[in-house]
């Protein structure tokens, strides 16, 4: 018992409260025959429901594993489908922004058919910033009149009411 | 007279196990182990095993649950879980430091569980339940100083409330609880202090309302 003397005189010195209370106990009591009975009860549970939780162990060691790279492989996916869905594209204002007067001249007369009124108008962001044109010194308004007369005349009516209404 | 009449194969396990026990035999923790590990035998390793732990595992758990019918419960859990994994036990550590960590691991999930039913994080709610549980347990005797020193110990965190259970109630020195829990003696040394401290302004507190 040289722990429990060791014990008190640790106590006494930190609380001689706790150390006064020791030689008490815990104050715990079991049920009469508690111990006697505990065995075979324990033991018919085993014999009752043999291995059922050993089943369980590997279940969870499945879960812990293949599921959780699974998930993690499904995430590493989703990231990347998302990183390339929202990745960089160069915009239509941005080439034309690049682009020299001459040589987006020359895109729109090379790539007229594919574009219709509305997207002539969306690609001078100027205007639609700043629609009454109040200091606005564009040099290629005239060349971008002349375009827009060109297919003005070229559309019929039937596509130029479609647009329009 | 009538004729020989051979005893039942179990009669004679219990026999034996009595005879083992009743003059005070010392019961190896091999010995143990080599009997679980034979299906053949497994019963009697069991019943060995009960009577040479059950009442200190017991013990261990009650303090920790503190009312009996969960000890109870956790303990036959925990035996259970021990026969079950007993060909995993590798003998590194002693088996009842094995069955130890099973118990412990057993009583906190179970506290823990308790303790999210009840919706009581709280500590003083915890330290409430606490004692409300103690009252209504017909299994505790002691008095109120005992009573309170059992609340105090549910306010502590769990490893401090194990160091201290382990220390103060069962007069384990520094160094076998390292061994068990395999934590420094320095670590244990501290958690066993800092627990006194907190049990000690506990008692104050209480003592001031």
């Amino acid at each position: 018992m040289d722990n429990r003397k060791e014990i008190l005189d640790e106590l006494s010195g930190l609380s001689p409260r706790l150390r006064d209370l020791k030689a008490k106990g815990d104050g715990l009591t079991t049920p009469e025959g508690y111990f006697e009975g505990l065995t075979d009860q324990v033991w018919s549970r085993l014999k009752d429901s043999p291995k059922k939780e050993t089943v369980v162990r590997p279940m969870r060691r499945l879960w812990r594993l293949p599921y959780k790279s699974g998930i993690a492989a499904a995430l590493v996916l989703a990231a990347a489908a998302l990183i390339w869905l929202n990745r960089p594209r160069e915009s239509a204002a941005f080439d034309l922004g690049a682009l020299t007067p001459q040589e987006a001249e020359q895109y729109i007369l090379n790539n007229i058919e594919d574009f219709d009124l509305s997207m002539l108008v969306a690609s001078r962001p100027e205007e639609i910033a700043d629609p009454a044109g109040a200091g606005r010194t564009d040099t290629l308004d005239s060349e971008w009149d002349q375009l827009l007369d060109e297919y003005l005349e070229d559309v019929d009516e039937a596509t130029l009411e479609q647009i329009l209404f | 007279m009538p004729p020989f009449k051979p005893l039942p194969a179990f009669s004679v396990q219990f026999i034996k196990i009595h005879c083992l026990l009743t003059l005070n035999r010392e019961i190896s923790d091999d010995q143990i182990i080599a009997l679980l590990n034979q299906s053949a035998q497994q019963e009697q390793g069991f019943r060995l095993l009960m009577a040479k732990y059950q009442e200190r595992l017991y013990r261990h758990i009650r303090r920790l649950v503190i009312d009996h019918e969960d000890a109870n419960d956790v303990l036959q859990n925990c035996l259970i879980k021990a026969f079950r994994a007993i060909d995993r036990f590798e003998g590194k550590s002693g088996l009842y430091t094995w069955l130890y960590r099973i118990a412990s691991n057993e009583a906190f999930t179970f506290l823990e569980r308790k303790k999210r039913k009840m919706a009581a994080s709280i500590d003083g709610e915890d330290q409430l339940a606490a004692a409300n549980r103690l009252r209504a347990d017909s299994y505790f005797n002691g008095d109120e100083a005992q009573a309170l020193l059992h609340r105090a110990l549910t306010g502590l965190p769990d490893k401090q409330r194990e160091v201290f259970t382990l220390r103060y109630f069962e007069d384990m020195g520094y160094q076998e609880m390292s061994d068990m829990l395999g934590t420094s003696v320095g670590a244990l040394k501290a958690s066993y202090h800092h627990a006194v401290k907190k049990i000690e302004q506990f008692f104050k507190n209480e003592q001031i309302r």
